[in-house]
């Protein structure tokens, strides 16, 4: 028994040491379209203090241009301290690129391009310079720079011809060669509607951060593709992207060569996270089928799966050790990368559609959900729950799975955590995640649901007691018995 | 491993998520249509087939079907799928096929969905066994009825209260107020009230009450609707549980006072192809199909088309081989002097 006791703090020690140790690099720039290969979204600016926050939003040039399946009303947005100025870039299904102040809200630039745009922008620092980079429906990929709005340059993926059906430009992301020269790295998907000429082309295309040459492009023979993710597995550097047709693909980013390729059982939405822990380099996939998957990044080999009770559209995000991942069952899963189990699930009153964004400086995470919500809650024991309105859809015909509508993204300016998404009713929208800056949430209330039962069933007992009364009259004056 | 799996009903229906959205509905409906028509024609054992296909209907319903076809959901849907005609067709098409493809069976062969397929139906089927198996049929027993029912409403209001507390109830939570209603009307017409024939014309109401919500954009699930998905929907589940209830007291009551599909049914079945008809003279009044229609919509002979959901079982239960079904479009063609005959 002694001995048993003496060995206890052995024990605790072996088992705080054998605990996987999960790393990943915490965002400093917004190079990639969540941020950075987790998939975090939060970024801490460390911007100066400024005075109250007042929550503010924005509606663009307020054109609706029409419906169309899959339609992205804003994009998810990218943000970056420019000249000392903490600036939000967001796309629009307006065909717009707007530079926004993120404390005011107030329009810095508009860049106008000849398409919806349905990703999210990137930025890069480049010198002294800031440059923001996305990629637009029109089939092009501009690089602007990010204080004045002005053009660098343009590449387009797919010269115009009268038959271009339409193209799905995924988010650009920023990674390496092997040489350490940035790229610029795009997937997409265009297609022909030409008789002759029909066909899909889905390619990888990876362009010089400086003057938008290409340098390699990949085409991988599938259908609409989501956003790449880069990181540097075992000092050679991967880029990690999912497709439509439920295809997870991995390609070497300094020559664009496919290393791996595994299919999954329905679509993937959303680009996977990267991990590393005990060693191994992880890719956390998610798939339509509700599949969440950890895969090893080199290789593609399964190491554990979890089922969800619905459809996932959103990305993975990494928190500590856990994988967070929001379903269309209601439920945010936090699992353990290094065993799989679901270890935590916050529950919403609706389908969560979007990615996530985690916060580990204050244990938040932050997601859109179905009941037309942003909702942020605390993770682990953290006693943090909000929900705030973000408004209707514009197009009643938007319906569940429709589009990948907007995630949100979170920033620390100052002392304030604040959340930025762009809402499917039109309006791109900053709060505070600060208590101080927004009232408590009332609790909910059913009265006027409880009300409408007597409102309801008052009318009705009348109505079945009307009906009665007459069908008896009628069949008292015929000289009939019975009725029921 | 994977510890937070479905739940342990829904195990089954991993391999068909990823058939949402496809027209795998349809085509499972259709099958079932096309089974139920193939096997009416069949007067053997037809009763025992009914009932397999009750069965196969509900679980097509509980593993594949993933859309809102509860029979509020088929209303919506149908309403939403005019709204896309000349706009988007095929997506038109995916919400107009159901509700058109079950009035156009409807036509020609009479409410055989609500008598052969409707899961709401089915349950209430199971129901009124226990109805007849423990003879709750006994109309003496007023007083026994009401005191089972006033305790059933009194089980209805807590469960109520106990979820009102747990969560925020929304306008798509309102299949609550048609179990409220339902309840209250059972208890009406157990305590002789009013009336059951006259009160079936309340389904116009809840009819027009779906509409209503349907054009103001407002979703109420349908009762069945939780067994669907794998989504959490207490109301629904609740309202599952007043139908089969309610079905203990009064058969298939739900289908009798509330149905909006029903009512729909009910005016397609006086035009359809099919009509259960009093053949000849053979009809000696006896009374055997009054007892076995759990709807009460035949009186010695007499159909009521409003209220008969094509179940056959009068036809397979009448000593004298008094009712058949009839192609009563065939003989308006070839002369209208037999049908009058007929029903002589």
């Amino acid at each position: 028994m002694k001995s048993r006791v003496r060995s206890l703090p052995l024990l605790v020690l072996a088992g705080f040491i054998s605990q996987p140790r999960i790393g990943h690099a915490e965002c400093t720039l917004w190079s990639q379209s969540r941020c950075d290969e987790s998939n975090g979204a939060a970024i801490d600016l460390k911007g100066k203090a400024k005075a109250d926050f007042r929550p503010w939003s924005f509606e663009g040039s307020g054109r609706v241009w029409g419906y169309e399946p899959g339609l992205t009303t804003w994009t998810s947005p990218a943000i970056a301290m420019v000249d000392d100025e903490p600036i939000v870039f967001v796309g629009s299904y307006d065909h717009a690129v707007y530079a926004l102040n993120a404390f005011s809200g107030a329009e810095r630039w508009k860049f106008n391009t000849g398409d919806t745009i349905h990703s999210a922008p990137v930025i890069y620092r480049n010198q002294n310079e800031h440059i923001v980079y996305v990629a637009s429906n029109d089939r092009s990929i501009y690089a602007i720079d990010a204080k004045y709005g002005r053009q660098k340059w343009v590449y387009t993926v797919e010269s115009f011809r009268p038959s271009i059906g339409g193209s799905r430009l995924a988010s650009p992301c920023v990674g390496n060669l092997d040489k350490g020269d940035p790229i610029l790295v795009v997937p997409y998907w265009v297609w022909d509607r030409s008789v002759s000429n029909g066909k899909q082309k889905s390619a990888v295309v990876a362009l010089t951060i400086d003057g938008g040459a290409k340098v390699w492009e990949t085409e991988v023979s599938d259908g609409e593709l989501t956003a790449a993710v880069f990181s540097k597995i075992q000092g050679t550097g991967m880029l990690f992207l999912g497709s439509n047709s439920g295809n997870v693909i991995a390609l070497r980013a300094n020559d664009g060569a496919v290393v791996w390729k595994r299919t999954e059982l329905d679509a993937v939405r959303s680009p996977p996270a990267i991990v590393h822990a005990q060693g191994k380099d992880l890719a956390i996939t998610a798939s339509k089928y509700g599949l969440i998957r950890s895969v090893d990044a080199l290789t593609g080999k399964e190491n554990w799966s979890h089922q969800a009770g619905d459809r996932i559209t959103g990305s993975p995000s990494i928190l500590g050790r856990k994988a967070y991942v929001g379903s269309y069952d209601r439920n945010v899963y936090g699992i353990e990368i290094a065993t799989g189990l679901a270890k935590e699930k916050l529950s919403a009153h609706s389908g969560i559609y979007s990615s996530l964004s985690v916060i580990p400086e204050i244990g938040l995470v932050l997601f859109m959900a179905w009941d037309d919500m942003l909702h942020i809650r605390g993770v682990g024991d953290r006693p943090y729950d909000i929900a705030t309105y973000t408004g209707k859809p514009l197009w009643n015909v938007a319906g569940m799975d429709d589009s990948n509508w907007s995630s949100p993204i979170a920033a620390k300016l100052g002392d304030r955590w604040l959340a930025f998404v762009g809402s499917y009713d039109g309006k791109f929208r900053a709060i505070s995640l600060e208590h101080r800056d927004r009232e408590l949430p009332k609790g909910p209330s059913n009265f006027w649901f409880w009300l409408s039962f007597p409102m309801l069933l008052g009318p009705f007992f009348l109505l079945a007691r009307l009906i009665t009364k007459n069908a008896r009259a009628r069949a008292k004056r015929n000289g009939e018995t019975t009725l029921s | 491993m994977e510890p937070e799996r479905a739940p342990l009903g829904k195990v089954f229906n991993v391999p068909f998520l990823s058939l949402d959205g496809t027209s795998i509905e349809m085509a499972t409906l259709l099958f079932l249509f096309i089974i139920v028509l193939a096997i009416s024609v069949v007067e053997k054992r037809r009763q025992m087939v009914r009932r397999i296909v009750q069965v196969a209907s509900f679980l097509v319903f509980y593993f594949v079907v993933y859309s809102c076809l509860g029979v509020f959901g088929m209303i919506r849907n149908g309403l939403y799928g005019l709204t896309l005609l000349g706009t988007a067709y095929s997506e038109s098409f995916y919400w107009l096929a159901l509700p058109v493809v079950i009035i156009a069976v409807t036509l020609l062969h009479g409410p055989v969905f609500c008598g052969w397929i409707c899961p709401t139906g089915s349950m209430q089927d199971l129901s009124g066994w226990l109805h007849k198996r423990f003879q709750l049929v006994d109309t003496t027993k007023v007083r026994r009825h009401l005191l089972l029912f006033s305790l059933s409403s009194g089980v209805f209001i807590s469960f109520l209260i106990w979820v009102g507390r747990k969560k925020r109830l929304f306008v798509e939570d309102s299949s609550l107020h048609w179990s409220a209603m339902l309840l209250m009307i059972c208890i009406m017409v157990l305590a002789k009230y009013i009336d059951d024939k006259p009160s079936r014309k309340l389904r116009l109401f809840s009819l027009l009450a779906i509409v209503f919500t349907a054009v103001s954009h407002m979703v109420v699930t349908s009762p069945v609707h939780f067994a669907f998905t794998s989504r959490d929907d207490p109301a629904s589940a609740i309202t599952t549980l007043v139908i089969l209830i309610a079905g203990l007291f009064v058969m298939r009551s739900w289908c009798r006072y509330l149905c909006p599909w029903g009512y729909l049914m009910g005016i397609m079945h006086r035009f359809s192809r099919l009509k259960i008809l009093k053949i000849g003279g053979q009809c000696d009044s006896c009374g055997h199909c009054n007892a076995v229609c759990d709807v009460d919509a035949i009186d010695n002979g007499k159909i009521d088309v409003a209220s008969c959901q094509f179940c056959y079982k009068c036809v397979d239960k009448c000593p004298k081989n008094g009712l058949q079904v009839v192609d009563t479009w065939k003989i308006e063609k070839v002369s209208p002097l037999p049908r009058r005959l007929i029903q002589k």
